[in-house]
């Protein structure tokens, strides 16, 4: 749950650096993009808090040098 | 609205360069793996960075002032596109691997209870605000940063003078050139293609592979330095069993009871590098998915990619070990294509724009 917490906090922080100042310029494709973002990452924050395992690039990448370098 | 164009010295050039590319090696000793072959490896290594730096020297000049993505987008028109995803893609990476050694780092030296995520994300913020600020800012923050780095690097050598052991060193190229080759290819600094996105802000273009030049000599002399300090102080077989022989070197110092547990200086060494290089490739990824998006200001979009940086820790491995065994064992062949293959891909079509171009120019307007 902390590192929920934790998260929301440095998003917030940015939410009054960035994505207010842009939504007052009515630039609402940054903002667009800031929530996307910003809402991904507190996804898989989410999820890994809940316990649920997200495949890491790594693996497959190894696999696919392993079988390139015919190790 | 965008800002004016930023300038870089050349000072600031080389001293971005020199911690980029010892980022992470000055305290995981990339390379180690080849055993006592590892300081033939780092001169070998220097020299196809220097090759590589004509290479990106050529791109950045072929066109002054515009970036490797400037003219993939006049190359390429809409296909630059999947160029700058490969680079965004590659760029995510090196910064989650960055910011997880930090977090592994920190935790194991002297924040064992502090979670990696709570360390990951206050470097994290202090690197957003580095982009925020700017290339000039980074680039002057690094050229105040870098002599006090290589000023300590020179001082805890010097400190461990009375623990070095020549005698460990050696026998070389025992096992034929097979290590050799393998150690010489994690110290070649591919990374060296992202500052395809920060030289092109040099004040003086003529200079670009001279600052090239400097930044690969000076780092190869600190490494080369470091590792020598490090294999004559533990011995071949210590070093390459631990994760951070720097930090285990320079613990041994001790000069009459007085001065001792001075590891802290390499701790310091590794914020002050390791934080340029995921700046580094912070900027080269907010840059590229504002180019995706078609943001004029790469700015507004740095601390949603940081966030993105900061989960991806949270998955992409989950402790020191895993990361060392991929990186020792994948990262230095998986990293080529993304970064010789794709640079040289728009360097042979760069040229091949650029003759075209002047051509033109010489041909005599048609009536």
């Amino acid at each position: 749950m902390l590192k929920i917490a934790f998260f929301i906090t440095i998003i917030t922080i940015f939410v009054f650096v960035d994505l207010i100042p842009a939504l007052r310029r009515r630039n609402i494709r940054y903002a667009a993009a800031f929530l996307a973002f910003s809402c991904l990452a507190l996804s898989i924050c989410i999820l890994t808090e809940l316990g649920v395992k997200i495949p890491s690039p790594a693996k497959p990448i190894k696999t696919a040098v392993d079988a390139l370098l015919r190790r | 609205m965008p800002r004016q164009k930023e300038i870089l010295s050349n000072w600031s050039g080389i001293s971005l360069l020199g911690m980029f590319m010892m980022g992470t090696s000055i305290i995981t000793m990339a390379g180690k793996d080849a055993g006592m072959d590892v300081l033939l490896a780092l001169p070998m290594a220097a020299v196809a960075n220097i090759l590589l730096a004509f290479m990106y020297t050529r791109i950045l000049t072929l066109y002054p002032g515009k970036s490797m993505m400037d003219l993939q987008e006049m190359i390429f028109g809409k296909l630059s596109k999947l160029f700058y995803l490969l680079t965004v893609w590659i760029a995510l990476h090196v910064a989650t691997m960055t910011l997880i050694l930090f977090g592994e780092f920190i935790q194991v030296v002297s924040l064992p209870e502090t979670p990696r995520y709570f360390i990951c994300g206050f470097i994290a913020a202090l690197a957003i605000w580095l982009v925020k600020d700017g290339l000039e800012v980074m680039g002057r923050w690094a050229g105040f940063a870098f002599p006090v780095f290589l000023l300590i690097i020179t001082g805890v050598s010097l400190l461990s003078i009375e623990d070095i052991r020549l005698d460990t060193l050696g026998p070389f190229l025992s096992k034929g050139l097979h290590p050799l080759l393998t150690g010489t290819f994690p110290l070649i600094a591919l990374g060296l293609a992202f500052f395809t996105e920060v030289f092109n802000h040099l004040g003086n273009s003529r200079k670009t592979f001279r600052v090239f030049l400097f930044g690969i000599l000076l780092t190869t002399f600190s490494l080369f330095f470091v590792y020598l300090r490090n294999i004559s102080v533990l011995g071949m077989s210590f070093t390459q069993s631990l994760y951070f022989p720097s930090y285990a070197a320079v613990g041994i110092i001790n000069i009459g009871n007085f001065l001792q547990r001075i590891e802290v200086a390499v701790s310091v060494n590794f914020i002050l590098v390791g934080f340029i290089r995921l700046s580094i490739c912070l900027y080269v990824a907010s840059k590229g998915i504002s180019r995706l998006f078609g943001f004029q200001d790469h700015r507004a979009i740095t601390a949603p990619v940081a966030f993105l940086v900061m989960a991806f820790t949270l998955f992409a491995f989950r402790n020191i070990v895993e990361l060392s065994e991929w990186v020792n064992s994948t990262y230095p062949y998986y990293r080529v294509p993304f970064l010789f293959f794709l640079p040289l891909v728009t360097w042979v079509a760069g040229e091949i724009k650029a003759r075209k171009d002047r051509r033109k120019a010489t041909l005599p307007p048609a009536l």
